[in-house]
C-alpha cells in the first residue's frame, strides 16, 4: 500500500473497504498527535483525539473531496475536535495538569545543557498555552506542520487575513514571554548570526 | 517609506519563506535600513529559534491498537485466521469458514493423531506429512495486512513452489494449514512474517534461527529490501531471551540493504551496549559499522556508546577494536 | 611536527575539497566582550570549526568568532548564515558559548565558527566539539576538559589537571616546566603525546591496544596487562595517563631527536609479531596465498588470511579475523576475540574463539571446535568431533563421525551422513532447539529429554513408534524423556534439550540449510 498516494487510499476507503487504515494511520498519526498534543497539553485528550479524528475519517470518508489534501481534511478534523473539547468548560481545568512528555535527552549534553534544554521546553510550553486557542491553531500549524496561510485558512475556517493575524499576534505573544524570561534575572543569553 | 507595523505583520511569512521573491527583498532591504525593524527581526528568528526546542512526542502503540480494534471489532475471534477479507475476495472469506469449522478437529483431519503409549497426553507426535490438497493456498495480496488478535501460529514453513516466479511462501497452521504465497514486497507478506518473526509465543518449527535465515536470503536482496522486516529483526534482537535467535537477527539485520530505521539503530546500540553475548555485539558493531559505510550520520548517544565500547577494559578486544574502526569511519550529525 | 604536517595535510586537502561544493562563501568576523569571575567556569560547545582558549591577565572573557558558510549559491549561504547561530549564556560564574545548527538542513550549505577566546587564566574551560581541525587551549591554571570527535587537541602550558577524550583526534600535551598537575588523555584512534621537559618527574600510566608505547625518556615500565605504569624521572608527582586503542602513545622529552626514540615491549605471549620499527603502525592483515609446509603466526592484534596450508597451521591472534583456506596437515587456531573461517582440513582441528562465530567446511579428522559466544557451522565431519559454544547454534550439515554438540543458549541442527548405519551423537541445549536428521535405516539407542516450562510449546516430535515417553514434573518444569530403539538399536544418540523441542527426523534427504555467508 505504500506506493499508493493519499487519494488511492482514500478512494479504497470510501468503496467500502477499511484495509487502508493503517498504512494512512502510519502516514499521519505523528503529525496529527503532536499537533493535538501541543493544542491541548494533555496527552490523554490527544489519544482520544486521535481515535475520533481517524475513526471519523474512515467512516466518513466519503465527506473526503478527492482533489484535496488529506492532510487538510486531517488536520481540520483535529481542530474541530481540540476546539470543541477546549469549549467544554470542565476540560479546561485538566488542561495544565499534563505532565511535560520529553524525549531522552542525548547523552552528548553536559548536566547543564540537559537542565537548559528541560527549562527551553518548558518555557516554550508554558508561552504557547498563554496563546488564546485560534492563536495557538494557527502557530502549531504554522511553525510545526509548514503549513501555508491558506491551508491553515481552510482548517481554521477563516480567512487568509485572519490567520496573518493570529500568527502575528501570536509571535507577539511568544516573542515577549520567551525572550524577556531569557534575559530575566541574571542569566541572560545572546544570540549573534 | 515602508510601514514598520506591516513589516512586523510579514516577518513571519519571511521566517517560512512564504513571502514571494519581490516582497521578500523588500523586506530585507527594509529591515537592514531600520534599526528597529532589525532588531525585531531577530528577536523574532530567536523566538521561531526557540520555538524549535519542543520535543516531537512518540505516539504510545496503544493508540494504533485501539484505533484498528474499532475498526474491526468482529475479527478478534481467537485461533480464526485473522485476516480480515478484502471486498472483492469473497471465497478467502469462504477458506476462512471452512479452517473454522475444520479448526476444532485439527489434529484428527489434518495430522496423523500421536501416538500414545503412556496413558498421559500425546507426547510423541508425527511428522507433518501434508498432501497439497489438504493444504489451504492463498495469495497474499487477498489478504489485508493487519493481522488482528495475536493468533497462535505453529508449524511455520517457508515454501518457494517455484524458484523461477520471484514469488515466496509462507506455510503455517492456525486452525488448518495455511499456505500464503506471493512477492516478497507485498505488504501482507511482509507484515506476516514480521509478526512470525516478532511473535514470542509463536513455535517456529523447526527452527527460529532458520526462518531468520530464510527472511536472510530474501530480503538481502535489494528489490525487496523493506524497512518493516529490519524492524522486525530489531524488535527479535531486543526482546528475544534465545541467543542462537539474537545472533541470527543481528546477523541478518548486519546484510539487509537500504536505509536503516532510527529503531533499528537504537536496537543495535542497545545490543552492542548490553547484550551478554559476545557474538551478538560483534555482529552489532559490525551492522553499524555498515551503517556508517554508508555515509549515514550518527547522533551524539550513538557516538558516545561507540566511544564507551572502545575504551572499556573488561570487553572483549575484538569488539571494542571494531568499535574503534566504526569511529574512525563515521560522519558526525 | 609529524603531527603539525598532518594537520597542514589535511587543511589543503580540504581547501581542495571545498571549491566543488562551496561556490559563495560569507566569513563574519565578531567580537564580544563578558566579565567573568576569577574561578568562573566557561564552556565552548561548537559544532563545527576549530576553538583557541588562552588565558590572559584580564579579568574578563573575549571571544573572537569568525562564522564561515559556504553554500552553492546565494539563497543557500543565506539559508547558511541564519541557520548557525551563535548564543552566548550564562553569568560571569559559569559563561556558556556555543553554536546552534538545526538537526537536519540543507546539503546545499556547510558552516563552522572559529573561536578565539581569551580568558581569566585562572577559569576552568571546557570545550565540547564535533568536529574541529584544531583545538587549541594555553596558559591556563585551572582545570581543563576537551571532549571532542576528530582534530588534534593540542594543550600548551596547562596547569591545572586536564582530562582529553577524543574519539578520531590526536592530541599533544606540552607540559608546563613547573606545576604539572594530573591529566587524563585518552584517543580511540589517534596517538596521544606528552612532550615534557627534561627535568619533569611525573607517574606515567599507558595503554595502547594496537599501537605501540614509545618515549625518549630513560623510563621503565611494568605491564599489567594491555596497561603499564612507570615513573620519569624522580618517583612520586602527579599521574599522566595516555590512552589510545589503535594509535601510539608517546612521552617525549623536550631537544631530544626522535631517532632516539624506544619502545616498550610488552612481555607478553604473543610477542612475535611483526612489529615494524617505530612510528609504523602495526601490520593489520597478514595475507598469503600459499603457505610450503608449516604456517605457525602469532599475533597480538590482526587478521591472518591464507588461502593453502601444505602443513600444519598454528595460528593465535588476540584479536582479529582468522581465514584459512585448506590445510593439508593439523590445524590449530586461537582466537581471543573475533570469527574463524577455516577451510577443508585434512588433519586434525582444534579451532578456538572466545568471541565470534567459527565456520568450518571439512574437518575430515574431527577435533575440537569452541567459541564463547557466536554460531558454529560444520558442514562436514569425518572423524569424532566435539563443538562447544557459549551461547549460539550449532549445525553440523553433514556428520559422518561421532559428534559431541553442547551450546548454552541456541538451537542444534545435525544431519547424519545418510550412508552411516549408527554414529554416537551428544546434543545438549541449555536453552533451544535440537535437530536429528537420520537416513530412514539409521539404527541407534535413542535417549532424548526435554525440560520445559511450557509443556504445549515444547515436545519431543519423532516419527519413531517404539519410543517410550515418560513424563514428570519436576520443580514447576515439565521433563519429558523418551528412550527406544530406533531400527533395532546401535550407538547411543543422547539429546537434551531445555526450554525448547526435541525433533528427530528420519525421512531420507532431509534438508538442513547451512547459509554460510
Amino acid at each position: 500500500m505504500k506506493h499508493l498516494s493519499d487519494q488511492e487510499l482514500m478512494r479504497i476507503v470510501q468503496a467500502g473497504d477499511y484495509s487502508p487504515a493503517s498504512e494512512i494511520y502510519d502516514r499521519y498519526s505523528a503529525r496529527i498527535y503532536n499537533f493535538a498534543f501541543r493544542f491541548l497539553k494533555n496527552a490523554e485528550a490527544a489519544e482520544d483525539a486521535m481515535q475520533e479524528v481517524f475513526v471519523k475519517m474512515m467512516k466518513h470518508a466519503n465527506q473526503f473531496q478527492g482533489d484535496a489534501k488529506l492532510s487538510t481534511w486531517l488536520f481540520s478534523i483535529t481542530a474541530n475536535w481540540c476546539r470543541d473539547y477546549l469549549r467544554k468548560a470542565d476540560n479546561k481545568a485538566k488542561e495544565a495538569e499534563d505532565v511535560l512528555v520529553t524525549l531522552p535527552a542525548p547523552g552528548e549534553l553536559s548536566p547543564e545543557r540537559n537542565l537548559e534544554k528541560r527549562e527551553d521546553e518548558q518555557r516554550v510550553q508554558r508561552a504557547l498555552q498563554a496563546l488564546t486557542p485560534e492563536q495557538r491553531e494557527a502557530i502549531l500549524l504554522s511553525r510545526y506542520q509548514g503549513l501555508s496561510y491558506a491551508e491553515i485558512a481552510q482548517i481554521a475556517g477563516c480567512s487568509e487575513g485572519a490567520v496573518k493575524t493570529r500568527v502575528f499576534r501570536a509571535m507577539e505573544t511568544l516573542k515577549k514571554a520567551l525572550t524577556s524570561e531569557a534575559s530575566g534575572g541574571n542569566q541572560w543569553s545572546t544570540v549573534m548570526r | 517609506m515602508v510601514d514598520c507595523h506591516a513589516m512586523r505583520e510579514s516577518m513571519p511569512q519571511l521566517l517560512t519563506e512564504s513571502l514571494d521573491q519581490g516582497r521578500r527583498e523588500l523586506a530585507h532591504q527594509h529591515i537592514e535600513s531600520c534599526p528597529a525593524c532589525t532588531a525585531e527581526w531577530n528577536a523574532y528568528r530567536e523566538t521561531w529559534t526557540l520555538l524549535g526546542a519542543l520535543p516531537e512526542v512518540e505516539v504510545p502503540a496503544r493508540v494504533r491498537e485501539r484505533f484498528l480494534a474499532e475498526l474491526a471489532p468482529a475479527a478478534a475471534v481467537d485461533n480464526v485466521v485473522p485476516f480480515r477479507r478484502r471486498v472483492a475476495t469473497k471465497w478467502v472469506a469462504q477458506a476462512a469458514a471452512v479452517a473454522l469449522v475444520v479448526g476444532t478437529s485439527f489434529y484428527a483431519g489434518h495430522r496423523s493423531r500421536g501416538v500414545e503409549i503412556t496413558p498421559t497426553k500425546a507426547t510423541v507426535e508425527r511428522m507433518p506429512a501434508y498432501s497439497i490438497a489438504e493444504n489451504r493456498v492463498l495469495p497474499a495480496s487477498a489478504l489485508s495486512p493487519d493481522i488482528q488478535g495475536r493468533p497462535n501460529i505453529h508449524n511455520v514453513q517457508f515454501v518457494d513452489p517455484d524458484a523461477s516466479d520471484n514469488k515466496i511462501g509462507l506455510a503455517f497452521d492456525v486452525t488448518s494449514h495455511v499456505t500464503v504465497t506471493g512477492s516478497p514486497t507485498d505488504r501482507s507478506m511482509i507484515r506476516l512474517l514480521a509478526y512470525v518473526l516478532e511473535n514470542e509465543n509463536s513455535d517456529v518449527s523447526p527452527s527460529r534461527t532458520r526462518a531468520i535465515e530464510w527472511v536472510k536470503q530474501t530480503y538481502s536482496d535489494p528489490q525487496n529490501a523493506d524497512p518493516e522486516i529490519a524492524s522486525a529483526l530489531a524488535k527479535v534482537l531486543r526482546n528475544d531471551s534465545h541467543t542462537g535467535v539474537r545472533i541470527s537477527a543481528v546477523d541478518t539485520l548486519k546484510t539487509l540493504p537500504g536505509s536503516v530505521s532510527a529503531d533499528t539503530k537504537a536496537a543495535l546500540i542497545d545490543a552492542l551496549k548490553s547484550d551478554p553475548n559476545p557474538a551478538v555485539r560483534i555482529k552489532a558493531v559490525e551492522a553499524l559499522a555498515n551503517i556508517a559505510r554508508s555515509g549515514a550520520t550518527m547522533d551524539a548517544a550513538t557516538l558516545d556508546t561507540l566511544r564507551q565500547k572502545a575504551a572499556q577494559d573488561d570487553e572483549n578486544l575484538y569488539v571494542r577494536l571494531k568499535a574503534g574502526e566504526v569511529l574512525s569511519s563515521i560522519r558526525p550529525q | 611536527m609529524m603531527v603539525r604536517r598532518l594537520t597542514f595535510a589535511l587543511i589543503v586537502l580540504l581547501a581542495y575539497a571545498m571549491p566543488a561544493l562551496a561556490e559563495v562563501r560569507s566569513v563574519k568576523r565578531t567580537t564580544r566582550e563578558y566579565p567573568m569571575y576569577l574561578g568562573g567556569t566557561f564552556v565552548v560547545e561548537n559544532a563545527a570549526g576549530d576553538v583557541e582558549v588562552l588565558g590572559s591577565d584580564d579579568p574578563k572573557a573575549v571571544i573572537v568568532m569568525e562564522k564561515t558558510v559556504r553554500a552553492t549559491d546565494n539563497d543557500a549561504l543565506e539559508d547558511g548564515v541564519q541557520q548557525t547561530i551563535v548564543r552566548v549564556l550564562g553569568d560571569e560564574k559559569l559563561r556558556e558559548v556555543q553554536t546552534v545548527l538545526p538537526a537536519i538542513h540543507s546539503d546545499k550549505w556547510t558552516s563552522a565558527v572559529k573561536f578565539m577566546i581569551k580568558v581569566p587564566r585562572t577559569v576552568h574551560v571546557k570545550i565540547i566539539s564535533l568536529s574541529a581541525t584544531r583545538i587549541h587551549v594555553a596558559n591556563i591554571r585551572g582545570n581543563v576538559s576537551v571532549k571532542s570527535f576528530d582534530g588534534s587537541v593540542l594543550l600548551d602550558g596547562v596547569t591545572g589537571a586536564s582530562i582529553v577524550d577524543t574519539a578520531n583526534g590526536n592530541v599533544i600535551f606540552n607540559a608546563p616546566a613547573v606545576n604539572l598537575s594530573n591529566a587524563q588523555l585518552s584517543s580511540v584512534n589517534g596517538t596521544v603525546e606528552v612532550h615534557a621537559p627534561a627535568n619533569a618527574s611525573f607517574q606515567w600510566v599507558g595503554e595502547t591496544i594496537k599501537g605501540e608505547a614509545l618515549t625518549t625518556f630513560p623510563a621503565r615500565v611494568t605491564f599489567l596487562g594491555t596497561r603499564f605504569r612507570g615513573g620519569v624521572n624522580a618517583p612520586g608527582g602527579p599521574t599522566i595517563t595516555t590512552q589510545s586503542l589503535t594509535g601510539n602513545v608517546a612521552v617525549l622529552q623536550n631537544g631530544v631527536p626522535m631517532s632516539q626514540v624506544k619502545r616498550l615491549q610488552r612481555p607478553d605471549t604473543f610477542d612475535p609479531a611483526p612489529f615494524g620499527p617505530p612510528l609504523r603502525r602495526v601490520v593489520q592483515t597478514i595475507r598469503q596465498q600459499i603457505v610450503q609446509g608449516t604456517f605457525e603466526v602469532s599475533t597480538r592484534i590482526g587478521n591472518v588470511a591464507v588461502g593453502e596450508i601444505r602443513g600444519n597451521a598454528r595460528v593465535t591472534t588476540g584479536a582479529g579475523e582468522v581465514q584459512l583456506g585448506s590445510v593439508f596437515g593439523n590445524c590449530h587456531v586461537t582466537s581471543l576475540g573475533g570469527p574463524l573461517n577455516i577451510g577443508d582440513v585434512l588433519g586434525a582441528i582444534t579451532a578456538r574463539t572466545e568471541a565470534g562465530d567459527v565456520l568450518v567446511q571439512a574437518a575430515r579428522n574431527g577435533g575440537t571446535i569452541t567459541t564463547g559466544g557466536g554460531t558454529i557451522r560444520l558442514l562436514y565431519t569425518g572423524g569424532d568431533t566435539r563443538l562447544q559454544s557459549g551461547g549460539g547454534d550449532i549445525i553440523v550439515r553433514q556428520a559422518a563421525g561421532p559428534i559431541n554438540a553442547e551450546t548454552q543458549s541456541g538451537d542444534i541442527t545435525i544431519a547424519v551422513d545418510g550412508g552411516l548405519k549408527t554414529e554416537k551423537v551428544t546434543a545438549k541445549t541449555a536453552k533451544g532447539n535440537v535437530m536429528l536428521n537420520v537416513a530412514p535405516a539409521f539404527g541407534a539407542d535413542i535417549d532424548a529429554t526435554v525440560i520445559t516450562s511450557d509443556p504445549d510449546v515444547n515436545n519431543i516430535v519423532a516419527d519413531i513408534p517404539s519410543l517410550q515417553v515418560r513424563r514428570e514434573e519436576i520443580g514447576g518444569k515439565t521433563k519429558i524423556r523418551a528412550t527406544g530403539k530406533l531400527n533395532g538399536g546401535g550407538d547411543r544418540v543422547e539429546l537434551y534439550a531445555e526450554d525448547g523441542s526435541i525433533q528427530i527426523n528420519t525421512h531420507a534427504g532431509a534438508p538442513v540449510t547451512v547459509i554460510t555467508r
